[in-house]
């Protein structure tokens, strides 16, 4: 445990090394925000559209949204580096879990982009867009359980994605492939609000909805969401418990047929 | 024939094409996922169009038209122009140097040795959004707008060539540039997917007089849509494309020569 947990600050330690790297990253957080938020002005009728939805939610569904992938910290090359380098036959040999490393790493990575990042560009979101969340401690609580569920499957995509490095040469494609995916039907951009029906039904059986779209909404229209809290959380530990499955069959499957270090 | 294939250039950007197309497998997925992604920006467009009919009086067809502006100028500069990309590496592993000892030119031979065959996959889009604008809206095809279309993608290119340059330039001084690139090259590009006329008079002035990417697109689609031009700061700005593409370029190659007089390789 001591190790991880060193690790974690390891990662942390390093996200505050590139300063330049850090105010780039700002900006272009507030870029995408900006963007959004122009959008939705320029879209949603003053006065609201048909489920109550008005430019002044929607500012700050962007601020939150693009806030809280913002703090999903990027660890791509984590595992498919140690792959490509061979490196990962030495670490195989240590007493750790590389796949907890890597969620050390990402944790770490995660917790400076939350205090460095998130939290600065909330407060200055909250001034500079005039936004207004009014927040109930029970409210806040179970968004803080959905950060942390919706962490949780952020992190086990991340590692079904880095394993598939010990089948295929190249994984950025599949990255790229997460990003599109993400980019349609996590909520990041455009509540499953505005879906047609019929694509709202199958996209809530994909992982990708419970990675921004719910946190979300459970903070800014907790009575109005799509599935009710408690069905939500199961919906959650499922999403887990399948992803969990999977992405430990490929990594191990993975490890098994690794051709180096004679094995 | 033989003279054009014995240009230093064109042996540089033939043997860059066959150096890639030796991973085929990788380079035709690469392909596909970054259609992919692409479809999935336009995805996110339909679906507010779904929902709203029209983005501040532009409407669907409208905005294709915008769209294909904007991805035929990214296909012919990411064909072209990729080796601006990743300049830091080139500088940090000394690679550089060789390309200094050469009787060439530097931003030439970088181009060549890195000119990448992946952005005509944004011309085919390109074409797709085409067809599908003709199909929601009615331009007229004439010579003079055919003609027109032309000089807008090089003008547009030359654009956001310019801008990959610049960024580039930083790495002389800095080394590092990952970030930097990631904001000013890609991430501003998004602002170029909805029409200007949602953001601020602020950032609408800073699009068009200091970062002047609405020419890309913004600008010269009020000439193809015959929109009134009265809605813009000025009406000529609808052919300033092409001025505006060459003047950012000499500023360009004029950055690129300063940061190399002061450039003084990493010892690697």
């Amino acid at each position: 445990m001591k190790i991880y947990l060193k690790y974690i600050s390891l990662s942390f330690q390093k996200a505050i090394t590139y300063r330049i790297e850090y105010f780039t990253s700002i900006l272009n957080a507030l870029l995408y925000i900006f963007i959004f938020i122009s959008i939705w002005k320029a879209i949603i009728p003053e006065e609201g559209i048909d489920n109550g939805i008005t430019p002044e939610i929607m500012t700050s569904y962007a601020v939150l949204s693009t806030l809280i992938k913002a703090t999903f910290a990027r660890s791509q090359g984590f595992i498919s580096s140690k792959v490509r380098t061979g490196e990962i036959a030495v670490d195989l040999m240590k007493p750790y879990s590389i796949p907890l490393l890597y969620l050390s790493d990402i944790i770490g990575q995660s917790l400076f982009q939350l205090l460095a990042r998130g939290i600065p560009l909330l407060i200055f979101c909250i001034f500079f867009f005039n936004i207004k969340i009014e927040v109930e401690l029970i409210q806040f609580i179970k968004f803080i359980n959905l950060y942390f569920l919706s962490f949780i499957i952020y992190y086990l995509i991340s590692l079904f994605i880095s394993s598939l490095s010990f089948y295929f040469v190249e994984v950025f494609p599949f990255w790229i492939l997460y990003f599109a995916l993400v980019t349609f039907m996590s909520g990041a951009i455009i509540p499953l609000d505005f879906f047609p029906e019929f694509l709202k039904n199958i996209i809530l059986f994909t992982p990708f909805p419970y990675l921004f779209y719910f946190p979300t909404m459970v903070l800014l229209r907790p009575n109005q969401l799509l599935i009710n809290y408690n069905e939500l959380l199961l919906n959650y530990f499922i999403n887990i418990v399948i992803l969990f499955i999977i992405s430990s069959l490929i990594y191990r499957m993975g490890i098994r047929k690794l051709p180096i270090a004679g094995g | 024939m033989k003279i054009f294939l014995e240009n230093p250039y064109i042996r540089l950007i033939i043997s860059s094409i066959q150096s890639k197309m030796e991973y085929r497998g990788t380079f035709l997925i690469f392909l596909l996922t970054i259609l992919g992604f692409y479809l999935s920006q336009v995805a996110v467009i339909a679906l507010m169009l779904y929902k709203f009919k029209t983005i501040k009086g532009w409407n669907a067809g409208e905005l294709a038209m915008l769209y294909t502006l904007l991805i035929f100028s990214m296909g012919v500069v990411s064909t072209i122009f990729s080796g601006m990309i990743d300049f830091s590496d080139f500088i940090r592993k000394g690679d550089y140097d060789r390309v200094l000892l050469r009787p060439l030119s530097t931003i030439g031979q970088i181009l060549s040795i890195n000119f990448d065959l992946t952005g005509l996959a944004h011309l085919s889009l390109g074409f797709v959004a085409l067809v599908i604008t003709n199909h929601l809206i009615h331009i007229n095809w004439n010579f003079a707008n055919i003609f027109y279309f032309i000089i807008t993608i090089i003008g547009g290119s030359l654009i956001l060539g310019s801008i990959r340059i610049m960024v580039a330039s930083v790495c002389f001084y800095a080394i590092s540039n990952e970030s930097l690139q990631h904001l000013i090259v890609f991430s501003s590009r998004e602002f170029l997917m909805y029409p200007l006329n949602i953001y601020t008079r602020t950032v609408q002035i800073f699009l068009t007089f200091i970062f002047p990417i609405a020419f890309i697109n913004y600008y010269p689609s009020y000439y193809f849509l015959n929109k009134d031009p009265s809605m813009i700061f000025h009406p000529y700005l609808i052919y300033g494309t092409l001025p505006m593409g060459i003047f950012l370029f000499f500023i360009a190659i004029f950055l690129w020569r300063l940061g190399e007089r002061y450039y003084g390789s990493t010892g690697s």
